[in-house]
């Protein structure tokens, strides 16, 4: 088949790409059906709400979609590779799934295609798109035109207790389109790495939700860990069954551009959420996240906690939304976005938002903050011998340390906060002024 | 025997001039007591002493065994073995304590301190100070109360080892019982390795800690230079003399 790009999008290059992944036709239907949406819904621009502060000009989709794999990833990702044993592990890259290692963990990691006709159809019929539907323009073309998917399942009552790593990786010029479809059985835990690796001149359209089943929990890590030319845009949504708990971190690092939703849907009573994040946005790095605590059942309880930091001309925006459903009592809800300004030139807005529908709510709050690095605070340190570069160190850890001491997967903690250090540059940070704060 | 010596220093705050030319010299072993009515420049001059960022010193001399303190960076001052245990010591969230103070000591001290060794001292040195081991678990003076605070900063003192330490008003917002305590700390340390100046208001701390030297500072300089019995005659007739004299 010939590669279509994003803007030119059409139906029959759908029909075509699904009969190229030979899919069954119930799949090929939905993606038709998400095709329709797609074809309704306007491209975004700078006067829709959820454009404001990021240029959709900054996606270039005229890039043809590349549909055919390059060599295997030289290395795993800082996240993975400090994340010792693996219980399974697979690559998304442009033809589908490859490097597929599940041993004797139980879990089930499928190309999604593939899924689709095995014996875990029913699972991805039943799933697919139920946490990320053809709710938007970027969303219904992800579900029309995912050019490779991974479907990860953990069965009713397993337990994993090593992480399961996804390698998403891109190499190829062009727009690439990846879905991931997380699915857990009831009673069933482990946590799932999902790290971004490779660079090249890329459009990335992802979309990557989660079913989590009754009294199960699947904690998440999305890493972008990609180089300075992906452009990205990615919808990532938990649907949590009753007494469910839903844990993803973002740790937004590399790449150009990136415009994430990271949303929980707690669609059972007593379903919990944890949506956290770290962010280095580094010169010429524009990020945004927005965030949503969808609260759709009594008794559900989520908060939002991202933290970034900034250096160099960039730019970290965190729209936070938490909506309580009328139907939806006694639920508590936190959301919370903080932003350090290491250097000149740095710009982040926190904007938290609240739609609350209903009366009986527990507890509903929210906080933002944008600051720089408290003179005084490094004066202390100095003034008992650590040396301005441990000292500042100390400090930006320090301001993540909310979030990292909310983290006990192996090895991520220690690789997000590498990553930071080696991207601080000492030279050009800039203090708050003591005279103002004496 | 290392000497602190401060000639004629003068500095200023936005633009303002705070020290106005202050004499003072320090040697490892002596203790002395630096008083003075509010705003008389007193943490200035210890702020000035340890490098803070908001006073710029205009003029005169900070040595310690006549090498220049006064172009050096913070840390390097600490290194050469001065300290400050601050009247408002600075909260810092996020940074838990153990991890700060193992840092400081191991960079202070210029080894690498065992993790045992580390802890029995600083477990030994905190039950003098009547800290609770909770302490450990968290940050550098967040949450702190004012005499938890000053407590935490002689225990820094205690760990780092420093020649000259500047205590400034370590006594203000403790109890007696605390005040007691504390003293005891400090008296502990002292000895031919340090030395101590003490900034107060009250002559009460000094019945505990006995200093050898007391000065009076006022408006930016030392007015007027003593033994104890400066400090009870203080506590008598207040600062006015100094001021009619000066
Ligand atoms: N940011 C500032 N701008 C102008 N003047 C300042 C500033 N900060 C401090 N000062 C002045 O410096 C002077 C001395 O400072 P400070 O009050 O700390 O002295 P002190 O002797 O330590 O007093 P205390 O006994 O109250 O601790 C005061 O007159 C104060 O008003
Ligand atoms: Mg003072």
């Amino acid at each position: 088949m010939t590669p279509f790009t994003p803007k030119e999008l059409t139906e029959q290059d759908v029909l075509a790409l699904s009969a190229a992944r030979e899919e069954p036709d119930w799949l090929r239907d939905r993606r038709q059906e998400a095709f329709k949406a797609f074809a309704d819904f306007a491209w975004p621009h700078r006067k829709m709400e959820a454009w404001r502060m990021t240029d959709p000009r900054r996606f270039d989709l005229e890039r043809p979609v590349a549909l055919a794999d390059g060599p295997s990833p030289s290395a795993p990702s800082s996240i993975v590779a400090a994340a010792g044993e693996l219980a399974a592990s697979a690559t998304l890259s442009d033809a589908g799934l490859r490097d597929v290692e599940v041993g004797e963990s139980g879990v089930e990691i499928l190309d999604l295609s593939q899924a689709s006709q095995g014996p875990r159809a029913d699972v991805v019929k039943e799933s697919l798109g139920a946490a990320v539907g053809a709710e938007g323009k970027f969303e219904a073309l992800n579900l029309a035109a995912f050019t490779a998917g991974a479907l990860v399942h953990l069965p009713a009552e397993l337990i994993v207790d090593r992480p399961i790593s996804l390698t998403v990786h891109v190499d190829a010029e062009g727009t690439h389109i990846p879905r991931i479809l997380i699915t857990t059985g009831h009673h069933a835990r482990g946590s799932v790495y999902v790290t971004f690796t490779g660079d090249a001149d890329a459009t990335v359209i992802e979309a990557l939700e989660v079913v989590v089943g009754d009294e199960a929990r699947i904690d998440l890590v999305t890493a972008q860990q990609w180089g300075d030319r992906v452009d990205q845009i990615a919808t990532r949504r938990g649907t949590v069954q009753r007494d469910a708990s839903y844990r993803p971190l973002d740790a937004q690092l590399g790449g150009k551009t990136s415009y994430i939703r990271p949303d929980v849907h707690l669609a059972g009573q007593g379903a919990d959420g944890e949506l956290l994040g770290v962010s280095f946005a580094d010169a010429g790095q524009h990020f945004e996240t927005r965030s949503e605590l969808r609260h759709d059942a009594s008794n559900s309880h989520a908060e939002a906690l991202y933290k970034g930091t900034l250096q160099g001309e960039s730019r970290s925006v965190w729209y936070g939304n938490i909506r309580i459903e009328p139907h939806a009592k006694q639920c508590t809800s936190e959301e919370t976005g903080r932003y350090l300004i290491l250097t000149d030139h740095a710009r982040a807005d926190p904007l938290p938002f609240l739609e609350i529908l209903t009366s009986d709510v527990q507890g509903c709050g929210h906080h933002s903050s944008v600051g720089q690095i408290d003179e005084l605070q490094l004066f202390y340190l100095l003034s008992r011998g650590i040396p301005r570069r441990a000292a500042l160190r100390m400090l930006i850890f320090g301001f993540f340390s909310e979030v990292t001491e909310r983290i006990d997967l192996p090895g991520v903690t220690e690789a997000v906060l590498g990553e930071v250090a080696d991207s601080i540059d000492e030279e050009a940070i800039v203090l708050s002024d003591p005279r103002r704060t004496h | 025997m290392a000497e602190l010596k401060i000639e004629g220093l003068t500095a200023e705050i936005e633009g303002t001039q705070i020290l106005k030319g202050v004499d003072l010299t320090i040697r490892q072993g002596e203790t002395h007591a630096l008083m003075g009515p509010n705003g008389s420049g007193k943490s200035p001059l210890s702020s000035a002493i340890m490098g803070h960022p908001a006073y710029e010193v205009t003029g005169g001399s900070v040595t310690l065994d006549g090498e220049d303190v006064l172009d050096k960076d913070p840390d390097e001052r600490a290194a050469l073995g001065l300290f400050l245990a601050m009247q408002y010591p600075t909260e810092i969230p996020g940074v838990s304590l153990t991890n700060f103070l193992r840092t400081a000591v191991n960079t202070l001290r210029g080894e690498e301190l065992p993790v045992r060794q580390f802890m029995s001292e600083l477990r030994e040195h905190m039950s003098d100070l009547g800290m609770d081991e909770k302490f450990l678990q968290r940050n550098v003076n967040e949450g702190f109360s004012g005499g938890e605070k000053k407590r935490f900063e002689i225990l820094q003192m205690a760990m780092i080892q420093p020649r000259i330490a500047v205590l400034d008003e370590t006594d203000s917002g403790l109890d007696v019982d605390a005040l007691r305590v504390v003293s005891a700390g400090v008296n502990k340390l002292r000895g031919p390795d340090l030395g101590v100046l003490l900034i107060t208001h009250y002559s009460r701390i000094l019945n505990y800690v006995e200093p050898d030297h007391v000065h009076v500072m006022l408006d930016g300089r030392i007015a007027q230079s003593g033994g104890k019995e400066l400090a009870d005659d203080l506590e008598e007739s207040g600062y006015e003399q100094f001021r009619v004299s000066a």
